[in-house]
This record gives structure tokens, C-alpha cells and sequence, in this order.
């Protein structure tokens, strides 16, 4: 279950944390902890954003946001084992992954306390652009949050940069891609179906968050459809 | 490096690298395979040098995933291809250049340096493998994968580059000012021709990095 100390602790004090990963403290704990809060985050999370359409996508979007979370996860783990070595902190793999697992609580958690403020919008009637966009910046925010922890994680040295530089351009490609290839979250605009997953050619994460900003301040009127007023 | 160099009057006396204490003997497996060895063998290096070459090897496995059949075998062949001829080809032209300019350094120390640089290498794009399977596989545009394919070898060959540098240059210091000039501009041109030796490798021994969509 969720240790809720563990939580305060990981939101408190995540050097306290990162070290008990380096040094291998407690780390059974510690990662069944962490696993509970990336799922409970991104599962409540996903509901969010799925109320815009409402119905069955509140279901898929909740079971697939955690899925997109600790996916990139195990992806990423074995990149940051290797980036981190290479760069001068040879650690145990077991500790690369309890620093892994910390960083998506943390990541999850900032999610959890973003989720209110989604909801919120769906049900003041906010349009597609705006929860994507909003959606968009909480990850951008959790993931700062998580970012924050790996830094502690790291601890000084050289290398600290050039490890999370590396780690962080890798981190993003491969998330953005998981997120992408699991679409839709939200719903379709201007589309009644709600469908698992979608095999349209739409150009790419960072293509629609463009095209979502430009919307927005071009005046041009956004998809409502699926808005729950 | 040769006699030359233990002879000389004005060459600095090498400097014994100290056993590991116990309390600083590699404890994880990283650790053991990028860590300084105390005293390297032919054996111990040419090891380290292949289990770079086999973790390059994860990486173009992963590339070929894109295709699958006999690009997962090319991809294989293609990843490390690229360290072992710098390895085998431009490292040991760089020996000759060490040699001539009567620099203080043993084909020994040379070929420890070279293993660790190609250990980094292959250990990043180990790293890196099952994400870059995820992408090749799900990624639309085939130019993406070019430019990722591509960078994550670009990127590994640069932390080679520079483990390899950081490695030599501590040693080199000590050289009388004639050596160290010579090494100021060989060791630049080292690096420049490994890189474009590699990026020459890669370019040929990897189609599925250079086809278009």
C-alpha cells in the first residue's frame, strides 16, 4: 500500500532519498512505495484529462497513462544506468532503478495534485486546446519535480551535467513517443467515437502542441466537442 | 612506449600505479569494467575491448528491429564496427605518431585507454538499445530514426573520444616540452580522424541509417 511517510519524505526530502537508494537502504520499501504512487498518480491523472469526453475514455485514459509512465520507466532505466556510468558513477543496477522509480513517484505525485485543477477545467467547459495544454504543463511541471530528484540522486561530482543533459534529451524522446503512440488521452475533436487507440498521421507530439498554441492565440475557435457542459 | 623512451635522459620516470586497496576494489559491475585496472594484460583488455564491441553489437540489434530479418545481423555487425577499426586502424597509428615524438607512454597504457574509451562507448549504446528499439520500431518518419541512429553513435563516439583524452593526457603531462607540443597537434587530429574514420564506418556499414522515406 501507499506508505504515506514515504510519500512526505519524497517530497520533503528527496536527497534523504536518493541516498538511501545509493547506499541501498530500505529499497524493497522503497520501490513498492514508489510503484503504488506512478500508478495511483497517472491513473487518477488520465481520468482528468479523459473527462473532456467523458465515458469509456475516462476508463482508457486512466489504464493508459500508467502504462505510458512505467513503460518509459523500464525503457529509460537501462539508459540511465549507462549514462550515469559512463559519466563517472558506476552505481549497482539496483540502485539506478530505485533512483528511476523515486523520480516517477515524484513525477506522479506532482500529477495527483494537478489532477484537481484538470478536472476543474473540464468541468468549467474548457476546450480541447486548453486541457492538452494544461495537461502538457503539469507533465512539464512533474517532470521538473523529478528532474529535481535525479539531481540530488546524482550527488556532486563531475559529470553531473553532461549525465543529466544526456539522460533528460533521452527521457524526453522516448516518453513523448510512448505518450504518442498510445493517443488518444483527451478524445478526437469533432469525432462522437471513442476509440482505444488511434493510427492517424498527425504529425508528432511536438507538431500538435504547436498546433494547440496556435489555435489559442490566432483567435481560430477550438474543438468543444466532447466538453462535459 | 619503446627503448627509446627508457633511455632517454629528459623522459620523466613512469609513475607505478598503486594496487587498489581492498576498500576501493570495484563493487559493481560497471565499476569493474570502466575502473582503472592496477595492472592490465594483453588478455584483461583484449576482454574489455570485445565486451564494448558486444554491447555496441545491443545497440545495432536494436536498430534492425526496424526492418528485422538480416538487418538485425548487419545491425550487429555495423554498431561496433565502427570502434573496432578505430580501435584497430587510427589507435595504433596513433602509436606510431606516440613513438616518434618520443612521448612516455607504453603500448600497454595506450591499449588500456583505448579498451576503456571503447567500454564507455558500447556501455552507452547498450544503455540507450531498448529505447532506440521502441523508437525505430514505432517512430513514422524514417528520418527521425537517421537522425537518432546517428546522434546516439556521434554521442558515444564523443565520450569515447574524450575517456580516451582524460585517460592519456595525465600520463602525457609529464613529457619534456618538444613531445608535448608534437602531442598538441597529433592529439587533436587523432581525435578528428578517429571521428571521421568512425562516422565513415557507421555511414557504410549501417544502410538503415542512411535510406529516406
Amino acid at each position: 500500500m501507499m506508505n504515506i511517510a514515504m510519500m512526505n519524505r519524497l517530497l520533503r526530502s528527496p536527497s534523504e532519498v536518493a541516498e538511501d537508494c545509493r547506499e541501498d537502504r530500505d529499497l524493497a520499501s522503497i520501490a513498492a512505495s514508489a510503484l503504488v504512487a506512478i500508478v495511483a498518480g497517472a491513473l487518477l491523472f488520465g481520468a482528468a484529462v479523459g473527462s473532456w469526453r467523458g465515458g469509456a475514455q475516462i476508463a482508457f485514459a486512466a489504464m493508459k497513462l500508467p502504462l505510458v509512465t512505467v513503460g518509459t520507466l523500464v525503457l529509460c532505466v537501462p539508459a540511465f544506468y549507462a549514462i550515469a556510468a559512463v559519466f563517472g558513477r558506476p552505481w549497482s543496477l539496483r540502485a539506478a532503478v530505485s533512483i528511476m522509480l523515486v523520480a516517477g513517484a515524484r513525477f506522479s505525485l506532482v500529477l495527483l495534485a494537478a489532477t484537481s485543477v484538470v478536472w476543474l477545467s473540464v468541468s468549467l467547459g474548457a476546450s480541447y486546446d486548453v486541457v492538452k495544454l494544461l495537461a502538457a504543463l503539469a507533465y512539464a511541471l512533474a517532470g521538473l519535480a523529478a528532474l529535481g530528484l535525479i539531481l540530488r540522486g546524482l550527488g556532486p561530482g563531475p559529470g553531473r551535467l553532461a549525465t543529466v543533459v544526456t539522460f533528460v534529451g533521452v527521457f524526453l524522446l522516448v516518453g513523448g513517443q510512448s505518450a504518442w503512440i498510445l493517443r488518444p488521452y483527451i478524445g478526437t475533436p469533432g469525432r462522437d467515437e471513442i476509440t482505444l487507440f488511434t493510427r492517424e498521421h498527425e504529425g508528432g507530439l511536438a507538431y500538435q502542441l504547436c498546433v494547440s498554441v496556435g489555435r489559442l492565440f490566432s483567435g481560430v475557435p477550438s474543438p468543444r466537442t466532447g466538453a462535459t457542459q | 612506449m619503446n627503448a627509446q623512451t627508457a633511455t632517454s635522459t629528459d623522459a620523466p620516470l613512469p609513475v607505478p600505479m598503486p594496487p587498489l586497496a581492498t576498500e576501493e576494489r570495484p563493487h559493481t559491475w560497471t565499476a569493474r569494467w570502466l575502473g582503472r585496472a592496477a595492472s592490465p594484460t594483453w588478455a584483461s583488455e583484449a576482454q574489455r575491448l570485445l565486451l564494448g564491441a558486444v554491447l555496441a553489437a545491443v545497440f545495432g540489434v536494436a536498430l534492425g528491429l526496424r526492418h528485422g530479418g538480416a538487418a538485425l545481423v548487419l545491425g550487429a555487425l555495423g554498431a561496433p564496427a565502427g570502434i573496432l577499426v578505430v580501435a584497430a586502424v587510427a589507435v595504433p597509428a596513433f602509436a606510431i605518431v606516440l613513438a616518434l615524438a618520443n612521448a612516455p607512454l607504453e603500448a600497454m597504457e595506450l591499449l588500456h585507454a583505448t579498451s576503456r574509451a571503447a567500454m564507455r562507448a558500447g556501455l552507452f549504446l547498450a544503455g540507450l538499445a531498448p529505447a532506440v528499439a521502441m523508437l525505430v520500431v514505432t517512430v513514422e518518419e524514417t528520418v527521425t530514426v537517421d537522425i537518432m541512429g546517428f546522434g546516439a553513435l556521434l554521442v558515444a563516439g564523443a565520450i569515447a573520444g574524450h575517456a580516451f583524452v582524460a585517460e592519456l593526457r595525465p600520463q602525457l603531462a609529464g613529457a619534456p616540452r618538444m613531445t608535448r607540443a608534437v602531442l598538441g597537434v597529433a592529439l587533436p587530429a587523432f581525435l578528428l580522424f578517429a571521428a571521421v574514420l568512425a562516422a565513415r564506418v557507421w555511414w557504410l556499414a549501417l544502410p538503415m541509417l542512411t535510406e529516406v522515406s
